[in-house]
Formats: C-alpha cells, sequence, structure tokens
C-alpha cells in the first residue's frame, strides 16, 4: 500500500518528466513564440499583443453554453481522469482541494470575437492533474467532457501550460454556475471554448479526436494571435 | 447548417425575461455568411464594446451555409 509520501513523490516524478518532455515544443508554439503576431496594444506576458487580431474588449462577461446550464453542486461533484494513463481515478472536490492550488491573472479570448482583460482565477493546474494521472509517454492529446455533454479537444501540449487551470474562483468568488462553476478549464493561450464549463472528465489520448465545436467546423488548434478560429 | 457569427444588429426588441428571470431581446442578424436572421436570445448577448461599438455575441446557426464564419 503506497503513502501519501509515496504518492506526492510519484506526482513529482511525473511532473519532472512531463515538464522535459514537453519544455521545448511549448515554447515553441505559437502564442509563446510567434515573431510576428497580430494583434494590437500593447504586449501580454509572454509579447504577444494584448488583443488577438478580429477581438472586441468587453469589461463584463458573456454568458455561452449549448442551451443549457447544469445544476453541480460540490457534494455530487467529479472530474474523471482516464485514457492513456497509468493511475486513472475519479476525484471529488476534497480530492481536487488537496491539490496544490494556484492564482493567475489572464486574460480570456472568446471565438466569438470579445476579450476580457485581467481575469483572477483560482484554481488546480492542469499539469498537475496530468502528473496524479500518469499520463503515458505515448499521449499526445487531450478530450475534456463536460456536465451539458459538451465536450473539447486540445493538444496535451497546449494543456500542460502553467496557465491552463480547472479553475473554481473567479475574481475572489466561487465561479458562478452560469460560467461552469463549480470548476471549469481555461485555456488563456487559445481561444476560449477549448476549455470546458462543468468539466467532469479529462481523457488523455494517443490519438487527436475532435470535439464539439471542432466536428462543427471549427479549429483544432484555436491560436487567438493567429486569428485560427475554423478550420 | 454551420454556425455563423454576427457581423451587425440590424436592430432588436426586448422581451419578456425568460424563467430563470434573464432578460431576453429579438434581434435580427446580419452573420458572416451574408444571411439576415431573426433570433432571440439573452439580452447580455448584445454587448457594448470599450471601444463603443455594438457586438452580438454567439454562434449561430444558419440553414443556408454548412461552413462557419
Amino acid at each position: 500500500m503506497s503513502t501519501p509520501e509515496d504518492k506526492e513523490a510519484r506526482i513529482v516524478d511525473a511532473r519532472m518528466r512531463l515538464r522535459q518532455r514537453f519544455e521545448a515544443r511549448q515554447a515553441a508554439t505559437p502564442a509563446l513564440s510567434d515573431t510576428a503576431p497580430m494583434g494590437t496594444g500593447q504586449p501580454n506576458r509572454h509579447g504577444m499583443p494584448r488583443l488577438p487580431p478580429g477581438q472586441h474588449e468587453v469589461t463584463n462577461w458573456p454568458v455561452l453554453d449549448l442551451g443549457q446550464k447544469p445544476v453541480v453542486s460540490k457534494d455530487v461533484w467529479r472530474l474523471e481522469l482516464f485514457g492513456a494513463c497509468a493511475h486513472p481515478q475519479v476525484l471529488d472536490w476534497s480530492a481536487l482541494m488537496a491539490l496544490p492550488i494556484v492564482e493567475d491573472t489572464s486574460d480570456f479570448h472568446c471565438v466569438t470575437t470579445w476579450s476580457r482583460y485581467d481575469m483572477r482565477w483560482r484554481g488546480v493546474r492542469f499539469s498537475d492533474l496530468a502528473a496524479l494521472a500518469g499520463v503515458h509517454d505515448d499521449a499526445e492529446h487531450v478530450l475534456c467532457h463536460a456536465y451539458d455533454h459538451y465536450t473539447t479537444n486540445l493538444p496535451l501540449v497546449e494543456a500542460l501550460k502553467d496557465d491552463v487551470l480547472i479553475a473554481f474562483e473567479v475574481d475572489g468568488a466561487p465561479l458562478p454556475r452560469e460560467h461552469g462553476g463549480p470548476a471549469r478549464m481555461i485555456t488563456p493561450q487559445l481561444y476560449a471554448w477549448k476549455g470546458a464549463k462543468w468539466i467532469s472528465k479529462i481523457e488523455f489520448r494517443v490519438d487527436d479526436r475532435p470535439g464539439f465545436w471542432e466536428e462543427r467546423g471549427y479549429s483544432n488548434r484555436a491560436h487567438p494571435w493567429r486569428e485560427d478560429r475554423y478550420s | 447548417m454551420a454556425a455563423q457569427r454576427a457581423l451587425r444588429l440590424v436592430s432588436s426588441e426586448p422581451l419578456e425575461p425568460d424563467a430563470d428571470g434573464v432578460p431576453q431581446v429579438r434581434a435580427v442578424l446580419e452573420l458572416g455568411c451574408g444571411c439576415v436572421v431573426t433570433r432571440s436570445m439573452a439580452a447580455d448577448r448584445v454587448q457594448v464594446t470599450v471601444q463603443g461599438a455594438t457586438l452580438v455575441v454567439g454562434k449561430f446557426p444558419c440553414r443556408e451555409h454548412s461552413t462557419p464564419s
């Protein structure tokens, strides 16, 4: 039987191996490496123009979903990690809260052409969940599932970035239901549809599989500074 | 039928709030594919940007066009 110390050591080891495997490729992704990115405004923290091309800054937060807003209390909320990983498991709310919790302020870029700046998030890094699950060495893709049956896919190299969170607080308050509460994923370096609201499952995959909008003509990559909205 | 973005709000009128009390509007939109459609939606889908422009957010299906825009 493994002790908590064994588990922590295993997660640290897995995190280091993920970092080694993806560090160079991550630095080469468009949101970090484009030398002539499109957009306007002062550089963001990664050197990209603050407002990606075709976007409009707003100060409120529009609500977009598939037409239903599931009611998921923290008592019944579960997050399943499965697929190409050594330790598939189901986390409840207390298990999520037991993981390292981080705060980060990032911009939010919706493919429907609005951007909101400086959103203060609190949550758990996706990379810590990937380390906990022990993602297989041949896994390259992620498919996220949500309580409203929404799905979205993204490359593992993007999902492992430090600002990709399973977020449960925003601007100092619990994440509201209409914005995906109790927990949603955020992907600040991609269009926001890549971050599932009401997230319920994270599937690690060797092969890629398109999600809801990706099957309907939206981009598999979703790079805001390349205005990469449609496939 | 694919989702389109709204290029322009042609007109809008308020409707009764929905069952959750969320204010609604009926909006006439010019979509990215060029079609003009009428849709009912939450009033906060009509946004005013920091620059003062009106923006209708969302993905709006169009029966006439099969690729998104």
